[in-house]
């Protein structure tokens, strides 16, 4: 058994480092592309000026779909804030998902709102329709907010949001997030401005935990102050400006995220809509948009952009993480589970042969690798079979190429966009260089987590985001 | 999951002994551990130099910032003071008498970077002026020999620079060498091309439209608005005939473009045409056509597409719905009546009755009828086309 054992480990040593090799390979090339991306992104804005889109009558419009469950809070705000967004021809849907505080009273209260007869036809499944509304005030005649039966997620809100869309494109984004006045001057330009049809756009999230957040509208943008916060800053800085945009420039990305994204309408209403038992159903939703134009064998693009766009609180506790990072880990289970076939398929070209061979290698896996390396170690060290300087060297390695990727991630970050002040950056920097002992176990764990809950076909439930609120700014007393 | 991590070690065990090995044994390592060792001290000199790129970077960047927001208030100030500021001169059709640039060359537009700041704050003045302030701007441009210095730029090979004087140039209404401009049409950077080509239809002599003739590949939509937005800001303009341009044969998307402005100038002499493109097998232009007609109030096509409608895919058949209701003629009631009551389909139920809608009041009788002897969903669909609320975006 021993014997096995040493062999087995000794062996595992060896794919770990494969592994590792293969991963930071991947990386290398990701951080050379993104910031490739970044540079054309930058001199395409240099030229491309968004005063067209304002000026002219043939701006396609869009819908902001957002849905809302118990979110009296803030809903006056963030509905206030979406009606002003900077773009010619646009409608705002909120689809109000059964909450049971004072979420519609209070949108019928504030935007005059008014019950209309509405021939409501389920092109894609939801649950009951129960009222549309309309506002009787004319400066808001672009809101119209559905009241329905809690569908239990945001999927099921979405689609039912769709049903009632007038534009070809879609912006799905959550109701307590933040947008930028011009995301939707910023999204909709690759869709017009690409040689292939774009199907789905996507731009950077960061935390608004600690923003000064003035009636829907960003003041001032601050790195967190807790610690969780700051830890899912840096993952999502990486994630999205180091892989999600250096994945741009081959046109391979997995996912537009949730919490902000722009969609061609068509596809998705061709692609079946948002899968409510879906656990990660943006990642499925993109899935199905990417097989079905593949299928009918069409050209098309996932276009993300560096810019950040949408600022999002996100979870400061340490129930409510683990309980949103068990749900994504049971999401990419589902994912895999479902579209297992397109694998390593050649038929889905670079859905089948990189974006899902990398999602699975690299993102699947890795809480498994990781896991069973930490085994191997104990166990070598256990019984005295470790080779003290080699180890090092590997934890060396290991570790200051991690810290280098999250650097350069910062500083492409800081190449795009200057909101934070240099102190906050170097605050980012420093918890750059803990985060992969202390936070990223974390996530390898409670991924595993959602691995065995999907697995057991444990029963969840989505759960409701505490919300702490925003910080106000500071009004400063007139004598 | 950026990271695969596979150990934490007791580093006060382990550093000794690595020091008391290290470097005497280097050789006798194996090759993976040498190159790990070497990309972990490329890593760690890379991380310094990240760190030091931000801070110096973003100090720097700090201070250009100041330097550029002040430049930026000092240029807004001249403007306002020489440009804006000044009705007498306005107002007494002096907008085109020299205008004192000695003010502006203080503020140092030789260097690349005030330049390009100063044109910048033009091209905004310009965006947001319209007449005689817009005049004097362009004025200050030319006074200030700015337009010199972006013509010998336009020759340089950069793309970037090129289309960035191209863009400045067009938007200060500046013509350029007409010769090199057709040359830039062909270009093969997408940007290059694209504002020559809008150069080229807002000073073309003859007619813009010409111009359109010679495009031969797809034009993207972003291109299709600036170019429908040259046409739409030429001053006594009058589309002049389209045909060839609406044709079969020619590229889609500057068909497509041509039914816009079709459109937009209400050119009735365009309906043959349009009417002649309907066959076409591309379905998206198919469409396009239709609600062209729509649009156009073509009752002459009326007969035409009630005639098609059975033949039509059931995308085409909702679009050749709207267009009636938007011909408005009152002569296709009893078609759209029947559409309404005979289909299965909500959609072409929904359409029909909005095409219905529109004809008020030519089809008040047909709705009152249709609301009283329809139940549930029609009477739902009729009520959703009729209320006011609903159709008001």
């Amino acid at each position: 058994m021993r014997n096995f054992l040493n062999q087995f480990f000794t062996s595992y040593q060896n794919l770990v480092f494969i592994y590792c090799c293969a991963i930071y390979t991947v990386y290398a090339m990701l951080t050379f592309f993104s910031y490739l991306s970044i540079i054309a992104n930058r001199r395409r804005n240099r030229i491309r000026e968004k005063l067209v889109m304002i000026q002219s009558p043939l701006s396609p419009g869009i819908s902001i779909i957002t849905a809302a469950f118990n979110e009296e809070m803030t809903i006056i705000h963030n509905v206030r804030s979406l009606l002003n967004m900077n773009y010619p021809l646009f409608e705002v849907i909120i689809v109000n998902d059964g909450s049971t505080d004072q979420t519609l009273g209070k949108l019928v209260k504030e935007f005059q709102l008014t019950e209309v007869a509405f021939a409501y036809n389920y092109f894609i499944a939801c649950t009951e329709v129960q009222q549309v509304y309309k506002s009787e005030n004319p400066a808001c005649s672009n809101l119209i907010v559905i009241n329905k039966l809690n569908g239990g997620c945001k999927a099921d809100a979405i689609n039912a949001g769709i049903n009632v869309s007038n534009y070809p494109y879609f912006l799905n984004t959550d109701v307590d997030c933040i947008l930028d006045n011009d995301t939707l001057i910023q999204l909709i330009q690759p869709f017009v401005d690409d040689d292939k049809r774009v199907i789905a756009t996507g731009a950077t999230l960061r935390m608004a935990n600690d923003c000064v957040i003035d009636s829907g509208v960003l003041v001032d943008a601050k790195v967190p102050t807790q610690w969780l916060p700051i830890f899912q800053e840096i993952e999502y800085i990486r994630s999205f400006v180091l892989g999600k945009m250096g994945w741009n420039l081959v046109n391979a990305i997995p996912n537009v995220s949730g919490g902000l994204g722009m969609f061609d309408k068509e596809i998705v209403v061709k692609a079946g809509g948002y899968d409510p038992t879906s656990f990660g159903e943006d990642m499925d939703m993109m899935m199905r948009m990417c097989k079905y134009m593949l299928e009918t064998k069409q050209e098309y693009a996932i276009r993300y952009l560096p810019q950040s766009l949408c600022w999002t609180e996100g979870p400061s506790t340490m129930k409510v993480f683990k309980r949103q990072r068990i749900r994504w880990g049971r999401g990419l289970y589902q994912i895999f589970s479902s579209y297992y076939k397109l694998l390593f398929n050649p038929k889905y070209k670079m859905l089948g042969l990189v974006v899902l061979p990398y999602n699975f290698i690299f993102e699947f896996c890795a809480p498994f690798v990781e896991c069973l390396g930490v085994l191997c170690y104990i166990y070598l060290i256990v019984f005295h079979l470790i080779n003290w300087p080699f180890a090092l060297v590997l934890l060396l390695f290991v570790y200051s190429f991690s810290i280098l990727i999250t650097l350069l991630a910062i500083l492409w970050d800081q190449l795009v966009i200057r909101r934070y002040r240099i102190r906050e950056v170097l605050k980012l920097c420093m918890f750059a260089f803990i985060e992969p002992i202390v936070y990223h176990p974390m996530v390898m764990i409670f991924a595993l987590m959602g691995y065995a809950n999907q697995f057991r076909k444990a029963k969840s439930h989505w759960g409701h985001m505490e919300r702490k609120g925003f910080t106000q700014p500071k009004i400063e007393a007139i004598n | 999951m950026l990271y695969n991590r596979k150990m934490w070690l007791p580093k006060a065990a382990v550093l000794p002994v690595l020091l008391r090995t290290w470097p005497p044994a280097w050789n006798t390592y194996p090759v993976f551990i040498k190159i790990c060792f070497i990309i972990s001290m490329v890593a760690l000199i890379g991380i310094l130099l990240a760190m030091a790129d931000i801070y110096i970077w973003r100090t720097a960047k700090r201070r250009k910032d100041r330097k550029k927001l002040r430049l930026s208030e000092d240029i807004t100030r001249l403007l306002m003071n020489t440009v804006v500021m000044e009705p007498a001169k306005l107002n007494s059709g002096m907008s085109k008498a020299k205008l004192d640039t000695r003010p502006f060359l203080k503020l140092g537009i030789n260097d690349k970077d005030v330049r390009s700041l100063f044109v910048c704050e033009l091209i905004n003045y310009r965006n947001y002026f319209t007449g005689a302030i817009a005049a004097r701007v362009r004025q200050l441009y030319l006074d200030l020999s700015l337009d010199k210095e972006a013509r010998k730029l336009l020759y340089k090979k950069n793309w970037e620079t090129k289309s960035i004087v191209l863009s400045e140039l067009f938007k200060m209404d500046i013509e350029v060498d007409n010769a090199y401009l057709l040359e830039l049409t062909h270009h093969k950077n997408r940007y290059i091309r694209g504002f020559a080509r809008l150069s080229m239809i807002k000073f073309t002599k003859g007619d813009p439209l010409a111009f359109l003739r010679q495009i031969t590949e797809p034009i993207s939509q972003w291109e299709e608005f600036e170019i429908f937005l040259v046409f739409q800001q030429k001053e006594n303009y009058t589309l002049s005939s389209l045909e060839g341009l609406i044709a079969v044969d020619r590229e889609p998307s500057v068909v497509s473009l041509c039914l816009k402005l079709a459109v937009y100038f209400k050119d009735l002499s365009a309906v043959k045409l349009i009417m002649d493109i309907i066959q076409t097998p591309d379905l998206k232009l198919r469409a396009e056509a239709i609600a062209s007609l729509g649009k156009l109030e073509a009752s002459d096509a009326e007969a035409f597409l009630i005639s098609i409608y059975g033949a039509e895919p059931q995308e085409i058949r909702l679009v050749i719905l709207t267009a009636l209701g938007m011909i408005r003629s009152g002569n296709s009631l009893e078609f759209l009546e029947n559409e309404f009551i005979s289909s299965d389909d909500f959609e072409t139920k929904m359409n029909a009755s909005d095409a219905l809608i529109k004809q008020y009041p030519l089809s008040q009788n047909t709705i009152d009828k249709l609301m009283n002897n329809s139940a549930a969903l029609e009477h739902r669909i009729l009520s959703h086309s009729l209320n006011p609320l609903i159709n008001a975006l």
